[in-house]
């Protein structure tokens, strides 16, 4: 078991005074089968007036808030602590990926709306033929993944500023770059045209470099990559902007059908106008 | 009750409709236009209301009405399934596919305590061997039902002698049904409960019809942006303050209801409406995520979904339609030519017969790439009744959409409905009334006084509920609105009575140098006749008659729904006119002017008499009474040292002032007399003495809720303004700081520009 902590601060300051705002934030971490939250907590200066902490329908924390009075600044600071446990390959990664296909069509519940067009990403004959080069019939789920995983890894170039929250995966394809969302929208894409279902997960990278490696991308801010499901009903992490498949120590924040679902801090201000600053950090450390 | 009865009824009613001469029917179509016109919200185009109704028999009504309840318990059944325990998908009559491919199933809706749907609406229209067809529902927000409305009480009026002796069943029950559902909703938790129409802005066609509805129930009007939610519940923001709403009986699309959650790029809407509606502090009619159940793409499977649910078969025939998900996908590509498509996250539909043959195998591609998402169905062949376009007879398709209001008896169907051709389903699409005959008993045969129908007014509203004062309860825009109608109207007035004086006497120097500041000309304009067309003829000028007008429209139609019909048109007809002044003309239209100042006393007239004197009326009239001080402080500065009586003539001709100020002093103008009489008369409505006074009167009745003290204060200083009445300057700018004040505490008390935030990797 590896345990890390995480502080996640995120902090606008505004060009002019904020007088009413709402927000919602998917930054507390999720239970997941390999992932245990032994602490979490999410600071909210200045203090809302009204704050609702629930589930969503997929299970993640999600908070609610609105700040009512006049403000000219909000940090939101998620502290949490979890452990991994070690996951084995799981067995049904290695049957032939049309068992994952067939398999979740056998499903009737929300698995089942992760093999469908949701609002940002949607199936198309341009993602089908991208992905189907590295699905041949009858190859092992896992080899057909990785497979893809490398191509999007080596044929995409990681660019920020670039695309936006909205890009559909569609254009990454055609432009060949973007960021973490972008490739895990793509490759969302890609194996939702080929009848797998996937889920875009977003969380948390280790800081620095690990295991003697090179540092990640994305390991300075949050981070998102993809879940596919495998045909027993478990599901597997790939990595596609660091070509990883089960990535060991990734920290799952939340998953959804696509990143609308899981918006990490999402709001609507109401101001005089002005622009903004965003600065945003992420510390991940084993203790 | 005689099923030949019933049709020798229709008959006799359609035989009537078939004689009236086209001479008759341009005559009701011009008296249609007319009706339209003068009934309200007059700040749209004319819509076309075909003057011959539908007309359908009991017996065929008893069948349709039946149909229709059975498809709302369906529907709901439905939607209670799929938004909870999903047996229909389990059990696979439902493709999940079909039932969670869409962007209108939410993940997390606001789930009613009680049911999905408090109204709705079924699409009915008759297949050429006239039987009845359904071909739609809507369930998530219903538009039209104002325009059905309006359409009943003007054709009732049309066909006064015929409506009235033909046992057309009433609307009512459908009126009085959504009224006891929303009031129901609204008094579960709190007895002063309080239903707003939550409309789509006024740029969008559907407003009118939000309007008229919201008149005819008696609700406040609103728009996204007049709801806020504080303190974990909805508000209306409201003259007085916050205004707490229970029931928002929304007639705009989900994705443009709530950008927090549903569709941060969309419109403003009001934020976090889904999560206070989720914690039960407000119950949106139909719920966010209802609009799931009547897309077209459930077709294919309502008739088994009927047979799950409700263990019936369909009452009502529907056009054949195939899911390409399944065995007929082939079937249907081979025929893509002869069908429509709806795609399950689409929202527009691919008509095939349309289609070239590239297109055509465009569409196939699509099919193929993502088949499940695909609904094909078969176009209908409707029957034609008689229409009216353009004055003419002419045969056309009629779909009429059928209201339902759900009590907790079950379904209200409405007797009628909004007809409309085939296809022609947007707002401003011509459309008819429907009517709807009452069965007839085997004895009475004819025109027998039915239990519902004769001697009684078209929309007679029966049930009366404790709601809201509206004439007390005014939302923030529309008093923004009122505030500067006041103002621009009392501004067009004053330039048009300036310029006159100074095209009369160009020679003065003092009307010119009054009428420079009032249009904000430049300091060094030659003045003279140039200047008094400059001030009414140039776009351009900030504070000229043009600007001023055009922005006495824009306010106007904010509000148009706040104001009786005539005093609408006042101001109508005053822009119109005063956008009609020929800028080339060599001469000022001396007539066009005359015309434009008697609409504006029509106006001002109408405002003063006709407005009830709550909150609105009183900003309406504060920013007259800002506006006219100020001019006549202008005209006074203006005089300059030694003013001579011509001058002076002038001046109180400019002020409609000069016969009063004869009768009172009975000499020649004197600067000392004139002044007083324009400045601290106050028994002269033009002094600026009876300006402060109304205002005054207007700010005391404006000072309400937890803001009265701060309001009590603005009061205070405009009474203040009365100790400077000897000191134009300190009185000019004691006006110019008390309007801005009065906008700071009333209206625009911060100008809010949204900003959409979300945080990525």
């Amino acid at each position: 078991v590896t345990r890390f902590s995480v502080v996640h601060e995120t902090r606008y300051r505004y060009d002019s005074e904020i007088h009413l705002a709402y927000n919602r934030a998917h930054l507390l971490p999720r239970q997941t089968p390999h992932q245990a939250v032994t602490a979490a907590a999410l600071l909210i200066d200045p203090e809302p007036d009204v704050r609702w902490d629930s589930e969503d329908a997929d299970g993640n924390q999600v908070v609610f808030f609105s700040l009512e009075r006049p403000h000219h600044y909000l940090t939101v600071t998620a502290t949490s602590e979890v452990r991994l446990a070690p996951r084995p390959m799981p067995l049904a990664a290695a049957l032939a990926w049309e068992d994952a296909v067939s398999a979740v069509r056998a499903t009737v519940g929300r698995d089942r709306t992760l093999t469908l067009d949701t609002p940002l990403v949607r199936r198309s004959p341009a993602l089908f033929g991208y992905a189907t080069p590295s699905f041949p019939p009858g190859r092992r789920l896992h080899d057909a993944v990785a497979d893809l995983s490398e191509r999007i890894f080596s044929e995409f170039t990681y660019l920020p500023g670039t695309t936006t929250v909205s890009t559909p995966a569609e254009d990454v394809l055609a432009h060949r770059r973007g960021v973490c969302q972008d490739f895990a929208h793509l490759m969302v894409g890609c194996l939702r045209s080929l009848g797998l279902a996937a889920r875009y997960v977003s969380g948390y990278l280790e800081s620095g470099a690990v295991d003697g490696g090179a540092e990640l991308i994305g390991a300075a801010a949050s981070h998102a990559w993809v879940a596919v499901r495998l045909g027993d009903g478990t599901w597997l992490d790939l990595d596609p902007t660091n070509n990883l498949v089960d990535p060991q120590h990734h920290i799952t924040v939340a998953w959804g059908r696509d990143y609308g679902d899981v918006v990490p801090l999402g709001g609507v201000l109401f101001g005089s106008g002005g622009g903004s600053t965003l600065q945003v950090g992420v510390d991940v450390r084993r203790y | 009750v005689d099923a030949g009865a019933d049709r020798a009824l229709a008959r006799r009613i359609g035989v009537a409709l078939d004689g009236l001469a086209p001479a008759d029917l341009e005559r009701l179509s011009v008296e249609a236009r007319r009706r339209l016109r003068s009934s309200g919200a007059g700040s749209r185009p004319v819509r076309a209301l075909d003057p011959l109704p539908v007309v359908i028999d009991a017996g065929t009504w008893a069948h349709i009405e039946a149909g229709v309840v059975q498809r709302v318990r369906l529907l709901e059944a439905v939607l209670a399934d799929v938004y909870g325990p999903q047996r229909t998908v389990a059990t696979g009559i439902l493709p999940p596919e079909i039932a969670f491919g869409s962007p209108s199933l939410l993940p997390e809706p606001a789930r009613p305590g009680g049911r999905w749907l408090t109204y709705a609406a079924t699409d009915v229209g008759f297949g050429a061997d006239g039987t009845p067809v359904v071909l739609g529902d809507r369930t998530g927000h219903v538009s039209g039902l104002g325009t059905a409305l309006e359409n009943r009480v003007v054709t009732a009026a049309l066909h006064a002698d015929l409506f009235t002796g033909s046992d057309v069943r009433p609307l009512t029950p459908l009126l009085d049904g959504l009224l006891g559902a929303l009031g129901d909703l609204a008094t579960r938790t709190d007895s002063a409960g309080r239903v707003v129409v939550l409309s789509p802005p006024r740029s969008d066609p559907a407003h009118e019809s939000a309007a008229y509805l919201a008149r005819t129930l008696g609700y406040t009007l609103a728009e996204g942006a007049d709801l806020t939610v504080r303190r974990g519940a909805l508000f209306l923001r409201a003259i007085g303050g916050l205004e707490p709403v229970q029931v928002v009986f929304r007639l705009v699309a989900d994705a443009e209801a709530d950008p927090l959650e549903i569709n941060p790029s969309g419109p403003a809407g009001t934020p976090a409406l889904l999560a206070v509606a989720r914690k039960g502090a407000v119950t949106v009619v139909n719920p966010l995520g209802a609009g799931w159940a009547g897309r077209r793409v459930l077709g294919p499977f309502l008739p088994a979904l009927a047979e799950a649910l409700l263990d019936e078969p369909l009452l009502l025939d529907a056009p054949p339609a195939w899911w390409c998900g399944g065995p007929d996908r082939a079937a249907v590509l081979d025929h893509l030519h002869q069908l429509v498509l709806y795609d399950v996250a689409g929202v527009l539909p691919v008509d095939g017969r349309t289609l070239s043959q590239a297109g055509l195998e465009a569409l196939a591609a699509e099919v193929e790439a993502r088949p499940d998402a695909w609904v094909a169905r078969q176009p209908v062949e409707l029957a034609t009744v008689a229409g009216v376009v353009d004055g003419r007879r002419v045969p056309t398709t009629a779909v009429t959409r059928v209201f339902s209001a759900i009590t907790a008896d079950g379904p209200v169907v409405g007797s009628g409905g909004l007809t409309r051709q085939e296809g022609g389903h947007g707002p401003d699409a011509p459309s008819k009334d429907t009517w709807v005959l009452a069965p007839q008993a085997s004895d009475a045969g004819g025109a027998a006084a039915g239990p519902a129908g004769s001697g009684r007014s078209p929309l007679a509203l029966v049930t009366a509920r404790a709601q809201v004062d509206l004439a007390a309860s005014l939302p923030v825009r529309a008093g923004e609105a009122l505030f500067w109608l006041g103002r621009m109207a009392e501004r067009a007035e004053t330039l048009v009575r300036v310029a006159r004086v100074v095209a009369e006497a160009p020679h003065l120097a003092g009307p010119a140098r009054a009428l420079g500041t009032l249009a904000s000309a430049a300091p060094d304009h030659p003045g003279g006749r140039d200047l008094a067309r400059a001030a009414l003829l140039d776009g351009l000028l900030a504070t000229g008659l043009r600007a001023s007008v055009a922005s006495l429209a824009g306010n106007a139609a904010a509000v148009d729904e706040l104001l009786p019909a005539e005093l609408y048109t006042a101001v109508r007809d005053a822009v119109e006119t005063a956008l009609a002044l020929d800028s080339t003309a060599p001469e000022l239209d001396l007539g066009g002017l005359d015309a434009l100042l008697r609409s504006l006393a029509a106006a001002a007239g109408l405002a003063q008499e006709a407005l009830v004197r709550g909150p609105g009326w009183r900003l309406l009239d504060a920013g007259r009474r800002v506006e006219r001080a100020l001019a006549t402080v202008t005209l006074l500065q203006s005089l300059g040292p030694e003013p001579d009586a011509e001058l002076l003539d002038a001046m109180l001709t400019a002020a409609i002032s000069l016969i009063a100020y004869r009768r009172s002093y009975r000499t020649e103008p004197e600067l000392t007399t004139v002044h007083q009489f324009l400045v601290d008369n106050a028994a002269n409505p033009r002094s600026i003495r009876f300006q402060l006074d109304c205002l005054a009167d207007d700010l005391d009745l404006l000072a309400v809720g937890p803001r009265r003290p701060a309001r009590i204060a603005l009061m205070r200083k405009a009474e203040g303004l009365r100790s400077l009445l000897h000191d134009l300057s300190a009185l000019r700018r004691g006006f110019d700081e008390l309007a801005r004040q009065i906008e700071l505490e009333y209206v625009a008390q911060v100008p809010l520009t949204r900003m959409q935030t979300g945080t990525r990797s």
